[in-house]
């Protein structure tokens, strides 16, 4: 029976050999951009939201305070070139298109608690928002959440340097 | 409206920066903005006051909002 434990257990190993690491913030410090961002609905279907012209950013600071920018769509120019005066369709594609947040964070279990001290996204701030890290290689992280939009999202970034 | 709304109340935007002393100035390219007019401009910014722990400056040309915009952060710890 021990046996057959260790065999699972190098099975895993060798099928996912990035899942180990990222066990303290310390690993986590630096800068890192997006380069994945997938949705998964309800109905198991996949959304790749990271469109061509995506970009974020997450900074994850030794003093354990983090800011996270992310634009997930081109989007395009306010006519007034004003940004107090959007029209519906400008400021609602800003809204869709982005998020960004700031607070501080934790890591424990392979878990990272981001306290949201503010975000673009009302809901969050204030509260407690988790990600699931399921993959960790010293310069590239991927993480799952859940989604905002509903659902669950794996997200992955790889370390600026 | 509520769309509108918070629009006004938010702007994020990241990149890179560099500090020109001799002109106490701070450039940020900028790579992405919530506020798409933005989007791979550099913005100035000139630096009032600078301690170990407050961080003062004024954005002299600001993107349709007045004629000029001072912002003090303090530092984290």
């Amino acid at each position: 029976m021990n046996r057959f434990v260790t065999l699972i257990a190098m099975a895993f190993g060798l099928v996912f050999p990035g899942a180990a690491g990222a066990q303290t913030a310390k690993d986590l410090v630096g800068t890192w951009n997006q380069v994945s961002n997938v949705n998964i609905r309800q109905d198991g279907s996949r959304a790749d939201i990271f469109v061509p012209g995506s970009k974020g950013v997450i900074i994850f600071e030794s003093n354990g305070h983090y800011a996270n920018v992310t634009l997930n769509a081109i989007l395009p120019k306010f006519a007034s070139g004003n940004r107090n005066t959007g029209t519906p369709e400008e400021n609602k594609a800003v809204v869709q298109g982005s998020l960004a947040h700031y607070g501080t964070y934790t890591v424990a279990d392979k878990v990272i608690t981001l306290k949201v001290e503010g975000s673009t996204w009302p809901a969050w701030t204030g509260t407690d928002q988790t990600r699931t890290i399921i993959s960790f290689t010293g310069d590239e992280i991927k993480w799952s959440l859940a989604a905002s939009i509903g659902g669950t999202t794996e997200v992955g970034w790889k370390r600026v340097k | 409206m509520d769309v509108a709304f918070s629009n006004l109340g938010s702007i994020a935007y990241f990149g890179t920066y560099t500090v020109d002393e001799p002109s106490k100035t701070l450039l940020f390219k900028i790579e992405s903005s919530t506020y798409p007019n933005q989007l791979g401009t550099e913005a100035k910014r000139v630096i009032s006051s600078l301690t170990a722990d407050e961080l003062k400056y004024t954005n002299t040309t600001p993107l349709g909002a007045g004629s000029s915009i001072t912002t003090a952060f303090k530092r984290a710890k």
